[in-house]
């Protein structure tokens, strides 16, 4: 199987992945997990926080007056990028070779990362953010899999290897943030 | 009795550092203050370094700090 079909297979994953996700964490623009009943219908739709799955859903959701703040966006992408750990249980079971599930793995993590700065509410923030990744990495936003399977061979990383560093890249996740928000096994 | 202010909480105003991976800087009491733009959203947004050594995590840009106009 050459890179483009793994890759267009990756982008459909995604999308699968992303709807799976919104179901089960009940966030979606578009899924509801629960109807409240109507007796609690009110104070339900005052508490109901919507979360886009995409960049263009958070545009949308934006230019309809939703905000996220900058912590519960960073908690909302590290329960999607914590997902990509289930998920490789899943993918080694039905036999993906590594580099399969790398590439499954950081476009998960590349579609939570670019959907939770489209998420951020101030310009400069996210200029701050896009003008250090192309420093950094030549594009605003982060590096491409390629540039992640070149760090890990200059730093003495080798066959597959590789690949399975990259998928525990996509799995890492900020103790302190996860204490703080209480994410150590988030539904 | 409260602790010591955040540096955080300190109207400070801003010029612009060396990069982009360092866009801000400030001279405080003599000290060198730089803000750090980290890998958000898996870190923090910034990092308050002062005279080289983190001082203070940040998710957001501090209200009171004041920015540069743009390059």
């Amino acid at each position: 199987m050459n890179d483009r079909v793994i890759h267009r297979k990756s982008l459909s994953f995604v999308c699968a992945a992303a709807a799976v996700l919104t179901f089960l964490f009940g966030c979606g623009a578009h899924t509801p997990v629960s109807r409240p009943s109507q007796e609690s219908a009110p104070a339900a739709a005052a508490e109901q926080r919507v979360y886009p799955t995409t960049p263009d859903e958070a545009e949308a959701l934006k230019t309809s007056g939703h905000t996220w703040s900058n912590e519960e966006i960073r908690a909302y992408y590290l329960k999607l990028a914590g997902a990509v750990d289930t998920s490789n249980e899943q993918w080694t079971k039905e036999g993906l070779s590594a580099e399969q599930r790398a590439r499954r793995a950081y476009d998960i993590r590349h579609n939570a990362r670019v959907t939770a700065r489209a998420m951020m509410g101030d310009p400069r923030e996210v200029e701050d953010l896009r003008a250090r990744d192309r420093e950094k990495y030549g594009n605003p936003d982060g590096p491409t899999f390629d540039q992640l399977v070149e760090s890990q061979r200059k730093k003495g990383v080798s066959g597959d290897a590789i690949y399975e560093a990259i998928v525990d890249s996509s799995q890492r996740t900020d103790k302190q943030t996860n204490e703080k928000f209480n994410l150590e096994g988030a539904k | 009795m409260t602790g010591p202010a955040r540096p955080s909480s300190r109207r400070i105003l801003w010029r612009q550092g060396p990069s982009a991976l360092v866009p801000y800087e400030a001279e405080v009491e003599g000290r060198r203050w730089q803000v750090r733009v980290n890998d958000f959203p898996a870190e923090a947004l910034y990092t308050l370094v002062i005279e080289g050594a983190p001082a203070e995590e940040l998710e957001a840009w501090p209200e009171v700090w004041v920015r540069p106009a743009p390059r």
